[in-house]
């Protein structure tokens, strides 16, 4: 297995064409700069009503950046190099410092510094974005600033746990191989 | 004196009167047209003096009273006109002309100076950070600890949390020293990891040890997901 981190070069991740009045990622991508109050707001609203999915959208598009920027199936490659290209991306973007513990089997993702978005629409952000790198359905739990990253059909439950005001270490704990579960 | 005398000397007033007469007989059919019964102005007289004067063909003639400035002289510039003072103004724009030229430094005429690039600071390696779990939380996740760090035969230490293990960075395949160096708390060492559970300090000793555990550069990203997505509740 390769170690090989691609280098992320920030300085050309934007194309800024003043004359077009447009900013386009390094993928041809075109974004808008908005301020944070601004998309704050939007994604709230949008949080509220349940849409998410432009955030899902936001999470799918990184993923996919940083797939073709790995060049290979991200599965494959070692969490260093997934995780330093798409904690650049996403930081790139100004959503905060991408970071994951490891709690024993468990991976716990953190967005530290992320825009003060509702806590649903981050946990759909990284949701989207972990699929899209892993290739397979996750669910993010929200607990201590923390997402700690389970399979969908036990979301609910863990969900629980988090809203009684367990934390990561104790959700953990809770937590067992399949094996043991069946 | 007789009155034949006093007849010849009429007849020679009369002719010298005829005489007198002889220019305004002559000139009459110029001006004759516009019989000017008003006197003119003052302006008209005014300039008509020095155009009457010149006339060399009577120098003779009195300037009349009635005399009109003569017509066979339209090239004179009517004075009844009051010409504006002309060209004037074209000295005076000449200033603004050059401040107008500074049309020639357009921007793509001047050269831009390069603007110094600063050095970009690369984003930090991000690695997976193994977290500190409690004795009672190791003991209910110990029997799944993929190190086999609470094995029997490498048991924690009693009551003691384990120290949080931190996957290196990917090693000198990266040839920029930078990339770590710059980014304070890209990969944090085990001692900036903040423990769930309160560490003691003698347990410091351990972490070497498990630390230095290279299973974790077997993982890949997918089986990292997959293990945490496979895991249920008890």
């Amino acid at each position: 297995m390769t170690m090989d981190a691609p280098r992320f070069d920030p300085a050309g991740y934007y194309e800024l064409d003043v004359a077009k009045g447009t900013v386009r990622t390094r993928r041809g991508e075109r974004v808008i700069i908005l301020s944070d109050n601004v998309v704050t707001a939007l994604v709230s609203a949008a949080a509220r009503s349940g849409d998410l999915a432009g955030l899902r959208a936001l999470g799918t598009q990184v993923g996919t950046e940083v797939r073709e920027v790995l060049g290979d199936d991200p599965k494959r490659a070692t969490p260093e190099a997934v995780l330093t290209e798409a904690a650049a991306v996403v930081a790139t973007l100004g959503l905060g410092s991408l970071s994951v513990d490891r709690w024993g089997d468990a991976i716990a993702v953190r967005l530290d510094d992320a825009p003060e978005l509702a806590e649903t629409a981050l946990q759909a952000f990284l949701e989207a974005l972990l699929e899209s790198m892993a290739g397979r359905a996750v669910a993010c739990v929200s607990a201590a600033g923390s997402f700690l990253v389970v399979d969908p059909g036990i979301a609910d439950v863990v969900r629980g746990w988090a809203a009684g005001g367990a934390s990561i270490a104790t959700m953990v704990g809770r937590l067992g191989p399949e094996e043991g579960a069946a | 004196m007789s009155a034949a005398r006093i007849g010849k000397l009429e007849a020679l007033l009369e002719r010298i009167g005829e005489r007198r007469n002889e220019p305004r007989a002559e000139a009459a059919p110029a001006v004759a047209p516009q019989p000017s019964p008003e006197p003119p102005s003052s302006v008209h007289r005014a300039f008509s003096k020095p155009v009457a004067e010149p006339s060399p063909a009577k120098p003779v003639a009195e300037p009349v009273a009635t005399a009109k400035p003569s017509p066979a002289k339209p090239a004179q510039p009517s004075p009844a006109k009051p010409v504006p003072p002309m060209p004037e103004p074209a000295l005076e724009l000449e200033p603004v002309v050059d401040l107008v030229t500074p049309k020639p430094v357009t921007p793509a005429a001047v050269p831009q100076p390069p603007v110094p690039q600063p050095p970009v600071p690369q984003p930090p390696a991000v690695a997976p950070k193994e977290r500190a779990l409690t004795p009672l939380e190791m003991a209910a996740v110990g029997a799944t600890e993929p190190d086999g760090d609470s094995s029997p035969t490498n048991p924690p230490p009693a009551m003691e949390a384990i120290e949080p293990k931190t996957i290196p960075p990917p090693p000198s395949t990266d040839p920029d020293p930078d990339l770590v160096v710059t980014t304070p708390g890209a990969t944090k060492a085990p001692s900036e990891a903040t423990p769930i559970a309160t560490p003691s300090a003698s347990s410091a000793g351990s972490i070497a040890a498990v630390v230095s555990k290279p299973t974790s550069h077997e993982i890949t990203f997918g089986s990292l997901v997959a293990r945490s997505v496979s895991l249920r509740p008890r």
